[in-house]
């Protein structure tokens, strides 16, 4: 086993006889900010799926911070400290930032039923302390001033961050960030940005899948490179860039050599 | 406060409700027509099957076809208990309610497994199943006869004014409104706390809910089995106070009456099922003329309600509140 | 017999199914009122079976496309509990309409034979011989429809993709009408062939509409096969259960099962995933 706060190994995926994912294996170091780019249906929302739980894998094994988690639940999953956004946009539309920020907080899961409605005083703690992160997280994702906008009036790019800040209501150590900057106007493109470096500055990892290319160079660590569900390379952002297989499965043969 | 769009202060709401109160309460002492009283007493039953749904269905967002049939087992429970093993009311119901849950319990996990539309269909078939076991069942439930005979509750024996029976009318109607407030008092600190924020979430979005870390299935059985409870209470309440059962009320017309109550009325808010398993019933009494055709009317009634106002008669008011709100800025 | 009726009203419900992904809770009072179209054709205008049948089929098919375009339109981009509240509404409409206008009595009327012949030393008679047979005629021209004709086609594509169907010209409207007309079609044909074995009431579509949920869900929804050969296998497995193990819970153990398969495989055994 690595040191990788994330790893995955080996892992395949078959939906009936198409096979999703091919025997894909990488390591996520911790604190790093880790992208996973390839052309459309190349297989990295379903990585993530994978990951995170809500598709169980056909062979391999993922493992986080040295505990596998294959094979549990979404939900224990993220209780272990696993983050993640979706590629479309998934809010509690008809509640608040501030709600949906509530909703995400570890004090809202961990309230048992019985003191719901028999309890007083943990209650009323776990309440106020929910309510307090949830306001803290408005600040830090930049909607200080939208709490109280429901999700379906934000503009799409305070979606985004919103979707972001309900990524790390849980505070986990792994965020997982698929497409998080998708149909984002270029003035809302910096926002998001800056808030991206601000969760690594917390020292979280972040895993990121994202098709701006300009964005994923200058933010990435490193890079890992898939096409039709199988690894083609990791490597620091140049390297990629300018690898002939990475370039060919996105525009084709004929453009591979000109690089 | 960062709560905005409250509609009244806290304190305005107290006031409200301790007036409401004392009308309710006195209502037995200046309507005396028995018929009347009937008809706010079995409001009242209405109310908590309703309440019951809602909580399942406004809440965690699953549409439980069986709720009747809940309440049936209730019924049934109750009245056995007092018939059979001649269990006072007061033993007979706790007891009731208990079953009804364990049943919601052991039926609840199978079916909350399943997402989306498998649930109403589950439970529908889940609720057939068990309304012909009761139907059926001669020896034990009466078949299709039904059970007779069920006795009151005995009375207490209060420190000053001495025993207080319930074969009155007017003692029942206390009774109900009794327990009334007791399920509202459960289902508002359920919903009102974090925990509700929970259930709302998985009727928002299940899969986001999970990707919080919640665990979505076991806060929807725990849900399930409280609603099914209070719809064993609304059930036990109603054996009593009837005195007689029927496998009908284990159908699943029991469990569209209280679908109606809930959605007319306004699903997914507190006062939505009671302003509905009040102000149906009454209608339903005056409909009466209509005979077998006053069904019809409900369904047309359903049908439009759910088209032009999905959130019942306490979601057309907000509408109409909601804008005059906006315009005052 | 029981499973060709089932396969049938199953197959109605999960062609529905399969194309607006709405479960029409109301089939089983549909299957019902062509039960009741059928006895008034035969007993106020002396029609024969046959024709009765067929005018049945005719008027429920109507029903079903008039049905899709009033009641269930509106509701497709809704939350899918709306769909079902407004099911449960026409179910109180129809069953209550006809409830007061004819009564609750039961009420039959005779098949095309009162013959009773013998097959392979079993004395069967003739009606449960036309129900079968029918029915797998029925099944089998519904399949071909599907399979063969362009109209059955575009039906399949806007089940299976209704944007890619919408991209190709096809007009969904159309298609779902039609299918909602076949399905409820199938139903009326189902309720005249069992009619004369069985009795004529207004509740006669509950135990119906049950199974057939059983069966659908069983099968899969939306699974042509599994509708089919679930209903025929649910058909045998209530007569095995009622001749040989007891009347009185058939019911309760049929929907025991299902309760159970669905914890363990919520989509079915051959079901697509919809939902």
């Amino acid at each position: 086993m690595g040191g990788g706060i994330l790893e995955v190994k080996n892992v395949t995926k078959y939906f009936g006889g198409l096979k999703a994912i091919d025997g894909v294996s990488f390591e996520i170091t911790e604190g790093e900010i880790y992208s996973i780019i390839g052309p459309n249906g190349s297989g990295k929302t379903t990585l993530f799926n994978l990951i995170t739980g809500f598709l169980p894998l056909t062979e391999g094994e993922i493992f986080f911070k040295g505990k596998k988690i294959s094979g549990l639940k979404p939900y224990q999953i993220a209780r272990l400290g696993i983050g993640r956004t979706f590629q479309l946009t998934t809010l509690f539309m008809q509640h608040t930032v501030l709600e949906n920020l509530i909703i995400g907080q570890r004090q809202t899961r961990e309230l048992g039923i019985a003191a719901s409605i028999f309890g007083y005083r943990e209650r009323r703690q776990k309440e106020r302390e929910a309510k307090q992160r949830a306001h803290e997280m408005a600040e830090f994702i930049g909607l200080g001033s939208f709490k109280n906008v429901p999700a379906a009036l934000l503009p799409h790019g305070a979606q985004k961050q919103l979707s972001i800040g309900l990524a790390l209501a849980g505070d986990p150590e792994l965020v997982l960030l698929d497409e998080p900057l998708g149909g984002v106007d270029m003035d809302e493109i910096d926002a998001i940005i800056d808030l991206i470096k601000k969760i690594r500055e917390k020292g979280k990892t972040i895993c990121l899948i994202e098709h701006k290319m300009r964005v994923v160079m200058n933010v990435s660590d490193r890079i890992l490179a898939l096409s039709y569900g199988k690894k083609l390379i990791v490597d620091k952002p140049e390297a990629v860039a300018s690898n002939g297989e990475v370039i060919a499965s996105y525009l084709g043969d004929q453009y591979a050599a000109h690089s | 406060m960062d709560e905005g769009g409250k509609v009244m202060g806290k304190k305005k709401k107290a006031i409200i409700l301790c007036i409401l109160i004392v009308i309710i309460l006195s209502i037995p002492q200046i309507v005396k027509d028995e018929y009347y009283l009937h008809i706010f007493v079995m409001s009242g039953i209405w109310i908590i099957s309703a309440l019951s749904l809602n909580l399942i269905l406004g809440y965690a967002g699953q549409l439980n076809l069986a709720q009747g049939t809940f309440f049936g087992i209730g019924a049934y429970a109750t009245g056995l208990l007092m018939q059979k093993m001649g269990l006072s009311f007061w033993v007979a119901l706790p007891l009731g309610c208990l079953l009804t849950a364990v049943i919601g319990f052991i039926t609840g996990l199978p079916t909350l497994r399943t997402r989306g539309h498998y649930f109403p269909i589950a439970t529908m078939c889940l609720g057939i199943a068990i309304y012909y076991v009761i139907a059926r069942w001669d020896d034990v439930t009466g078949g299709a006869r039904g059970l007779f005979g069920l006795p009151r509750p005995d009375p207490i024996n209060l420190p000053v004014l001495g025993a207080l029976s319930f074969e009155s009318t007017q003692n029942c109607y206390y009774l109900v409104f009794f327990f009334v407030c007791l399920t509202i008092l459960i289902i508002y600190r359920l919903i009102s706390s974090l925990s509700g924020k929970r259930l709302i979430a998985i009727r928002g979005n299940e899969d986001l809910a999970q990707a919080l870390g919640i665990n979505t299935m076991r806060d929807k059985v725990i849900c399930f089995t409280i609603s099914t409870l209070l719809a064993g209470l609304a059930g036990g309440i109603f054996a009593s106070y009837m005195g007689s059962l029927m496998a009908e009320n284990a159908h699943f017309v029991t469990s569209f009456e209280i679908l109606l109550n809930v959605m007319i009325g306004g699903v997914g808010t507190l006062i939505g099922p009671i302003i509905g398993a009040i102000f149906l019933p009454i209608l339903s009494e005056e409909l009466h003329f209509l005979g077998g055709w006053r069904l019809v009317v409900y369904g047309i009634i359903l049908i439009l309600t759910i088209r032009f106002l999905p959130f019942g008669i306490v979601g057309g008011v907000r509408i109409l509140l909601g804008e005059r709100f906006k315009k005052e800025g | 017999m029981l499973g060709s009726v089932y396969a049938m009203v199953a197959l109605g419900l999960t062609l529905i199914y399969g194309i607006l992904n709405v479960p029409n809770f109301a089939h089983g009072t549909l299957y019902m009122i062509g039960a009741y179209f059928a006895y008034f054709a035969i007993v106020s205008f002396g029609a024969s079976y046959w024709v009765a049948l067929f005018v049945s089929m005719a008027l429920l098919f109507v029903a079903g496309i008039l049905l899709e375009r009033i009641v269930f339109r509106p509701f497709y981009d809704k939350p899918l509990i709306n769909s079902f509240i407004v099911a449960v509404g026409l179910i109180l409409v129809l069953e209550n309409t006809a409830l007061s206008l004819w009564g609750p009595e039961f009420r039959q009327f005779s098949g095309p034979s009162e013959k009773v012949i013998k097959i392979m030393g079993v004395m069967i008679t003739m009606q449960r011989v036309i129900v079968i047979l029918t029915a797998a005629v029925m099944i089998w021209l519904v399949h071909l429809f599907i399979k063969k004709t362009r109209l059955g086609a575009a039906i399949e594509a806007t089940s299976q993709n209704p944007d890619g169907a919408l991209l190709m010209g096809i007009n969904i409207s159309h298609m779902r009408g039609i299918t909602f007309g076949i399905g409820t079609a199938l139903a009326a044909v189902a309720a005249v062939l069992v009619a004369p074995i069985l009795l004529i009431y207004p509740a006669m579509g509950h135990t119906v509409i049950g199974m057939a949920f059983v069966i659908i869900i069983v099968g899969g929804m939306g699974s042509f096969i599994g509708a089919v050969l679930g209903g025929y296998i649910i058909g045998l497995l209530e007569t095995i259960v009622t001749s040989y193990v007891t009347n009185f819970f058939t019911e309760a153990i049929i929907f025991g099962l299902l309760v159970i398969l669905l914890a363990v495989k919520p989509t079915g055994l051959f079901g697509k995933s919809h939902g």
